[in-house]
């Protein structure tokens, strides 16, 4: 695989309480475009922070991330380029309780967008996941598994290439946690988007073409899953 | 915007309702007591801005018209003066009505002249032809249920016919009553004196001049300029500091409610400023919104309290049950863009902190906040 990654990083490390916690360390990582990777590693291992790092919601001590070939610290306008280029899945939804999961998903769209476009993809995408029917509801009346579908829905609606879900599934039941990752992955199919999943979950990982495995903040291991799923049969 | 800026204010809808609340009585406050200050400054600043008077004279150490006392020879001495085209004597002064409230005696000279500069207009009967004849006001008439050609009395037997009715764009002069210069001295008890003395000269550029003349040659009389009048009596300037003083307990109060409110509302959302700038909201963006969430909280006050202001005011002119001069029949207008630009004020004051507060973090620790 020799084209340009999508995300490149290059020697990163993050640490946390004035520098005596270490959460990353000396962390190289390309991940490529239209691929799924599944990240994977116990509690505490640095899963979320190195999300958070490729998804801008926080810098690196040392090191340097690109995207597309443009390192991060290039970046002015982080806000933008997040809603631009990154769609972000966390473990809690993170909706906005008090609005409607229409106006949740409107106010992540690009401010280019009329409204009438904004109300078209937004309806099209709560269709998508199967909420078209509680599009006026609030986030706050809807049940776990439809926050958390709401909360894919709106991370889609800019068709980021890329898509950062951590613990999707970490909270809704099987047969939800089943629906998210089908929406998650047939999406990524279909807008040929990059899939970075933090998971314990082993079945998610199997689905992955790449399971990136951590362990205290370093990555163990990097496998494509085929190689990985032949090794683990012999 | 506006709508997420709405359904923010409905996340803690007693919080938001309390501190609206909070925001219309203090702004209704505000409205009602500047109706009564700035009705008064405006009436005088319209009364002696009118063309034609340049200088008014007054007693030097008098705090209000009524207590302003200049003897007959005076007036006679300043006729003489060349230089003045027309002195019109003004006597203002108070008399009960049987057992109601004191009104307001006008003595004027020369009605005829004065009558279009007080914007009076006869509504019915005619001016005076007779000693013992007066015109009312309409606002002192219908508060004391009178009517064209009845008798009132002031003070002790003074018995007035009403030779008319007027109208005028003075609130204090309808609230009052009008008589020939001599009858109000008579009625006032002063019969050598007036209160105020309204000159006109032949040639403006002579005004400063002839000011510095009167003050030199005549110790215990002031001459100013006609717009500066209101600043020379002590009750006036008291009046007008007393409305900058609310305008200013106003702000502190209205800004203090905000503020509290919208610090722990600061406190409380830093979480969810985490969360919209994940999505890709910029700081300015979830800052603007918070802002904006607080002006409609504040406008919304504003626009109360200036609409609470007309229910308030009449209820006070029918507690006070008599005819009160300062008292206006609704706040005026300007108030309200007054209120609604001290609302985004207080707006901006009051959110900008706490919306700074809440976006400070950067976004992944904002996302792991707990309130």
């Amino acid at each position: 695989m020799n084209r340009e990654p999508l995300i490149c990083l290059h020697n990163v490390a993050k640490r946390f309480d004035r520098g005596e916690t270490v959460a990353l360390e000396q962390i190289n990582l390309r991940l490529h475009s239209e691929r799924f990777y599944a990240l994977c590693g116990p509690s505490g291992c640095g899963k979320s922070t190195l999300l958070h790092l490729i998804g801008l919601l926080e810098w690196p001590d040392e090191g340097e991330i690109f995207y597309e070939g443009r390192s991060y610290r290039t970046i002015t306008e982080h806000a933008r380029f997040r809603r631009e280029s990154i769609g972000f899945v966390f473990q809690f939804h993170h909706l906005i309780p008090v609005w409607t999961l229409k106006e949740n998903m409107v106010a992540a769209m690009l401010p280019e967008c009329s409204g009438d476009n904004r109300e078209h993809r937004a309806l099209e995408l709560l269709d998508r996941v199967g909420l078209a029917h509680r599009a006026k509801a609030l986030a706050r009346d809807i049940s776990g598994g439809e926050r958390q579908r709401g909360a894919i829905a709106r991370a889609l609606v800019n068709r980021p290439k890329l898509i950062i879900a951590d613990e999707p599934t970490g909270n809704v039941d099987s047969v939800n946690a089943m629906r998210i990752m089908k929406l998650l992955q047939g999406y990524a199919l279909e807008e040929k988007a990059t899939l970075l999943i933090a998971t314990h979950d082993e079945g998610i990982a199997l689905s992955a073409d790449v399971r990136i495995g951590m362990q205290d903040g370093r990555i163990e291991s990097f496998k494509e899953m085929h190689d990985y799923c032949s090794s683990k049969d012999q | 915007m506006f709508r997420y800026a709405f359904r923010n204010l409905l996340r803690s809808p007693l919080r938001s309702l309390f501190t609206l609340v909070s925001i219309i009585t203090i702004m209704a406050l505000y409205v009602l007591l500047q109706s009564v200050t700035s009705t008064f400054e405006q009436e005088l600043e319209r009364l002696f801005s009118h063309d034609g008077v340049e200088i008014i004279v007054q007693s030097r150490y008098a705090a209000t018209p009524v207590t302003s006392s200049i003897k007959a020879e005076i007036v006679d001495r300043l006729r003489s003066d060349e230089r003045i085209a027309a002195l019109e004597p003004l006597i203002v002064g108070r008399k009960r009505v049987a057992n109601r409230a004191s009104l307001f005696i006008f003595g004027i000279d020369d009605l005829a002249r004065v009558q279009s500069r007080l914007g009076m207009h006869l509504r019915d009967g005619h001016l005076f032809h007779q000693p013992n004849e007066e015109l009312v006001g309409e606002k002192t008439a219908q508060k004391l249920g009178l009517k064209l050609g009845d008798m009132l009395t002031l003070g002790e037997g003074e018995h007035m016919r009403i030779a008319g009715l007027f109208g005028s764009w003075l609130q204090f002069l309808d609230a009052a009553v009008v008589l020939p210069l001599a009858e109000a001295q008579r009625v006032l008890g002063k019969s050598a004196e007036v209160s105020l003395l309204l000159l006109r000269l032949h040639q403006n550029e002579e005004a400063s001049e002839v000011m510095e003349a009167i003050n030199r040659d005549f110790p215990e009389l002031t001459a100013v300029d006609a717009l500066s009048l209101p600043d020379q009596f002590g009750a006036i300037k008291t009046l007008y500091r007393f409305g900058e003083i609310v305008a200013i307990l106003t702000l502190i109060m209205s800004f203090a409610v905000m503020f509290n409110t919208f610090l722990l509302s600061g406190l409380e959302r830093t979480r969810e400023a985490g969360i919209l700038s994940a999505i890709g909201w910029s700081r300015g963006r979830i800052v603007m919104l918070m802002v904006l969430e607080a002006a409609m909280l504040c406008i919304g006050g504003a626009v109360g309290g200036f609409l609470l202001a007309f229910p308030l005011l009449m209820l006070l002119e029918q507690s006070f049950g008599e005819v009160y001069m300062y008292l206006p029949d609704a706040p005026s207008l300007f108030l309200l863009w007054h209120a609604l630009g001290m609302a985004v004020v207080i707006a901006l004051l009051s959110a900008l902190y706490p919306a700074l507060y809440a976006t400070r973090l950067a976004v992944a620790e904002a996302l792991r906040y707990e309130s």
